[in-house]
């Protein structure tokens, strides 16, 4: 990526978004097996990928994260009025944390 | 006026759509927000989604922040909260499948819903049926849905919209041409401008006029898409409706921005890869990428489309104003 990326990157340009369109996806189900120990380094990766997943399901996402992305994981998104967070993400329940809460909707009204 | 069918309801398709959604949403769970402009989207800087009250004072989709605030100082501006609107729609969905299994999740805020042949294991009519959920859906979330039923899902759209918000309205097909009339054409859900503008070319503005036409004209200046529509306007049930969970996508996007811009390649590449790592999840969730070779075999594979992609969904913008840049402690260090 990073070739590409240098490349494309003009100097003195400010960029305000950034993106990746991922097009041509197939579903794949069966991996094919080679002779040149390509399949052995493929199975290391994907047994990597399967325990990011699944400390992405116990502790939520970006708990393990690219060290390319770390700049984008460490300040907020957006500076400013547009970094505001919804309520909710600030209401946060015994046990929630910021990324996982409870899966129902808050009622933010005054009960008297 | 003749008929364009004879037929009522040979199939009764339902199509309901949430009132002003996100705003609605937000009002339903704070009921001080009730009765009062709210608009969601601070996040973005513009107008998401606005309430009824705020488009009374003249607030549209895509307005700026600071425009809304000249013109209603008084709106409520909140950022979209779309894990509340995903709950709440996610409930919307479960009150529809109470009556039917068959409902077509078309968006956070509508659904399509086929009830034929329900009106006697729930001894009501399709009309009934329909208020019944409408009543069922305002009631249980707190604002208002707008309903519309009719042989197909093309009438159901023109239906729903008919009367909003809080609507409810039947089209039977044998009254199909008293709704088409006075419809302009481009109001039909899948006629877009290009498809109006020829449209227009051959003189036909209206909705009814184009289901009038000949079927050989249709077929020789539109392709199939527009004749499936053709067919739905003239009553018949063409467009099924997709009640299976999305299973796989043909192509996955990430695209976001951030505030302040920069021109340090480090803070842009990083950007860059936490979206190509969250473009990945998805796949890895959708099983793209799930069996060993494949996984990797995708990462490395996509590299080309990604890099010949990057140019096209890279908003590149040259800010006159200046710009910090984010405090960035690695560098330091």
């Amino acid at each position: 990526m990073s070739p590409a990326f240098d490349e494309l990157l003009a100097p003195a340009t400010l960029y305000r978004a950034t993106g990746v369109i991922l097009c041509k996806l197939s579903q794949v189900y069966y991996g094919q097996l080679d002779l040149f120990g390509e399949v052995i380094r493929l199975q290391r990766l994907s047994n990597l990928y399967e325990s990011v997943d699944t400390l992405r399901e116990k502790y939520g996402k970006h708990t393990v994260f690219l060290g390319a992305s770390f700049l984008a994981h460490t300040y907020t998104q957006h500076d400013g009025e547009r970094g505001y967070l919804p309520e909710r993400q600030h209401t946060l329940l015994p046990g929630e944390t910021a990324r996982r809460r409870l899966g129902m909707p808050m009622f933010m009204g005054e009960v008297r | 006026m003749e008929p364009l069918t004879l037929h009522a309801f040979p199939r009764a398709i339902l199509h309901i759509d949430g009132d002003a959604f996100f705003a609605s949403c937000e009002q339903s769970r704070r009921p001080q927000l009730q009765g009062r402009p709210v608009v969601t989207g601070k996040e973005r800087g513009i107008a998401a989604s606005m309430s009824y009250e705020a488009k009374a004072r003249g607030v549209t989709r895509g307005m700026r922040l600071s425009e809304i605030r000249k013109i209603c100082p008084e709106a409520v501006i909140l950022p979209s909260d779309y894990e509340t609107y995903s709950l709440l729609s996610t409930r919307f969905f479960a009150i529809v499948r109470r009556y039917t299994p068959d409902v077509e999740e078309y968006s956070i805020d509508e659904c399509f819903a086929d009830v034929t042949g329900l009106r006697r294991p729930l001894r009501m009519s399709y009309l009934q049926i329909a208020e019944r959920i409408k009543q069922e859906l305002d009631t249980a979330l707190g604002f208002t849905f707008s309903v519309g039923l009719a042989p197909n899902k093309v009438v159901a759209k023109i239906a729903s919209k008919w009367q909003k918000p809080s609507g409810l309205t039947a089209i039977p097909g044998r009254e199909l041409h008293h709704y088409l009339g006075n419809l302009p054409v481009e109001k039909v859900w899948g006629i877009g401008h290009q498809t109006t503008a020829l449209l227009h070319k051959h003189g036909v503005k209206t909705a009814l006029q184009f289901a009038r036409q000949p079927e050989s004209w249709v077929t020789k200046h539109f392709s199939k898409p527009f004749y499936q529509i053709w067919q739905e306007l003239n009553g018949a049930y063409i467009f099924a409706l997709v009640t299976g969970e999305h299973e796989t996508y043909h192509t996955r996007q990430k695209v976001k921005t951030f505030t302040p811009p920069s021109n340090d390649r480090d803070v842009v590449f990083a950007q860059l890869a936490k979206n190509i790592e969250n473009a990945c999840i998805k796949l890895r969730k959708y099983k793209l990428a799930t069996d060993s070779a494949t996984r990797v075999w995708r990462w490395i594979s996509l590299a080309p489309p990604v890099s010949r992609t990057i140019s096209c969904a890279w908003c590149r913008r040259r800010l006159t104003s200046s710009w910090r840049r984010p405090p960035c402690i690695a560098r330091r260090a």
